[in-house]
């Protein structure tokens, strides 16, 4: 009697251990400082106003001074792996302030790096994935896109590839309000002052991970803390003779150093 | 006797064996020191401009070239004669230049009996102990002979010191130019350039200047003086009364000797 042993060999399936949970901390943007051109327009133009250009301020600056206390209004967006994962912001030398659902349009290059997953940087909705360049194996042939399935906010390819990715979508997170204070007195320095934001959330083997992001405090501040050392109004004489360095008198104008404010506007003798 | 049947399959062998090759090494050229910063004789010049209209043409330097992000790419062949092609993600690369560039560097021996210099060798010229020499235990010993294997360093003992080695290497120079993405919400001028050959292939991710967020902002905006949008007021918020300028004396100084070449009284 003839019998038949059939034995199929295939390959063994690959990884799918679900990949380990992770929060990612980003600063919402502040003005690095650097002058513009509009500002520079700006304090020329006031130079010429006859007001010191000293008491210019940009618009967007997040700081403020309220009686002898410096004040600054930052935030720091946290994009979780999942939404529903559970994790904690401890702070610094900074407080935290109210919590925001986070939906931002985002789109960047996402570079595949020879491999068959790769995490995005944050939680998206909305996604849509567009290959910029053909789909490489790893010994340099051209093969066809793989399939890319979505698993929360990682990418997995049916084949090992290299390749790179436009990827554009709406950003999953939150925003924590952030609030920097400071005593205002002759001692006062940020030179030293950095805030500190630390994530902390449980891995899957129970261990706890934590992801830290150092405070950026806005230039503008520094300014705000070199100007007003008292909180309290100051005279400051203009720099009004630019165009007509002969006339007998210059207008002096009294403004707040804190707040920019005129307060009067006089001609006198320099 | 009956003859049984033993049917063994085999599915899906790979492609290609062996393991990848890496045979490009990939870098980037540096931004120039600078790039994107306003020098005080820029802001002299703009200054000069905007209150008494003299000529001024920027020399800021933000990475582009028009309205375009231009940079430079090395690359490195570890053999002589590889065939490849060169890509990239987003933009256009210029003509490949080739070029056998002289490196001298210090290569260090980390308690080994070879070391390899930074780029791939293609003949090295020289080779001399920069310092002393210590074996593991830190005690100073005689520096070992050198001798020059292909593109490596050898020495006589496995030991802790410092080698100055001069040696060509084969450098392969592309421009890659950038045009703004218009449609894209945000990193509007990334991109990732690859080298493919057969057997593998390498890959490396630009770096973006500095100063680039002004752009990625707002297209127009000023190579180093950041976005013009925006209105001027006074402290009032009235618009500030910008009166002509005018000046009655005009002294010229040179930048580099600091001597007055000029000094007119109207």
């Amino acid at each position: 009697m003839a019998s038949t042993l059939t034995l199929q060999y295939q390959p063994a399936e690959a990884a799918s251990a679900p990949p380990s949970p992770w929060v990612r901390l980003e600063q919402e943007p502040v003005r690095s400082g650097d002058l513009t051109q509009t500002d520079l327009l700006t304090m020329l133009a006031l130079v010429q106003a006859g007001t010191s250009a000293k008491a210019y301020r940009p618009a967007d600056c997040v700081a403020y001074v309220q009686g002898d206390i410096a004040h600054a209004d930052l935030a720091v967006y946290a994009y979780p792996s999942a939404l529903d994962l559970a994790y904690t912001l401890t702070p610094l030398l900074v407080d935290l302030g109210q919590v925001t659902a986070l939906r931002q349009e985002r789109d960047f290059d996402l570079v595949v790096p020879m491999a068959t997953r790769v995490d995005l940087p944050f939680l998206m909705d909305s996604l849509s994935l567009t290959w910029q360049t053909p789909c490489y194996n790893r010994f340099g042939q051209q093969t066809s896109p793989p399939a890319i399935t979505i698993n929360g906010a990682t990418l997995e390819l049916s084949a090992e590839v290299f390749g790179v990715l436009r990827v554009r979508g709406q950003a999953l997170g939150f925003r924590h309000a952030l609030h920097f204070q400071m005593a205002k007195d002759l001692g006062s320095s940020l030179s030293n002052i950095v805030p500190v934001i630390t994530a902390a959330w449980i891995d899957p083997e129970q261990g706890q991970q934590t992801e830290r992001l150092e405070i950026e405090l806005p230039d503008c501040l520094t300014d705000l803390m070199a100007l007003c050392p008292d909180g309290i109004t100051e005279r400051a004489h203009a720099l009004g003779s630019v165009t007509d360095p002969d006339e007998d008198v210059v207008p002096v104008v009294y403004y707040s150093t804190c707040t920019g404010q005129v307060l009067a506007l006089r001609y006198e003798r320099p | 006797m009956p003859t049984n049947a033993l049917t063994l399959t085999y599915a899906a062998p790979p492609s290609t064996e062996g393991e990848p090759l890496d045979l490009l090494l990939i870098e980037q050229q540096d931004w120039r020191l600078g790039t994107g910063l306003v020098t005080k004789a820029e802001l002299v010049g703009a200054l000069a401009n905007w209150l008494y209209g003299e000529d001024y043409q920027s020399r800021v330097d933000c990475g582009f070239v028009g309205e375009d992000l231009v940079c430079g790419i090395n690359v490195y062949p570890r053999v002589a004669g590889l065939v490849y092609q060169f890509h990239t993600s987003h933009g256009t690369l210029s003509e490949r230049s080739v070029e056998l560039a002289e490196i001298e560097e210090s290569c260090n021996f980390a308690l080994e009996a070879e070391a390899q210099p930074r780029y791939p060798a293609r003949t090295i010229t020289s080779a001399e102990w920069l310092a002393e020499c210590y074996d593991l235990n830190g005690n100073v010993i005689t520096p070992p002979a050198l001798t020059i294997a292909g593109g490596s360093i050898r020495a006589a003992v496995a030991c802790y010191g410092s080698v100055n080695v001069r040696y060509t290497t084969e450098r392969h120079t592309y421009l890659l130019t950038c045009p703004r993405r218009e449609e894209a919400l945000d990193n509007h001028y990334s991109a990732a350039v690859y080298g493919v050959y057969s057997g593998g292939l390498n890959w490396l991710e630009i770096e973006m200047p500095p100063g680039i967020d002004a752009f990625e902002a707002d297209p127009d905006a000023e190579c180093g003086w950041g976005s013009s949008q925006g209105s001027i007021t006074a402290p009032d918020r009235e618009p500030a009364p910008v009166e002509d300028g005018g000046h009655d004396r005009k002294t010229v100084v040179d930048y580099c000797s600091q001597q007055v070449a000029s000094d007119e009284v109207y």
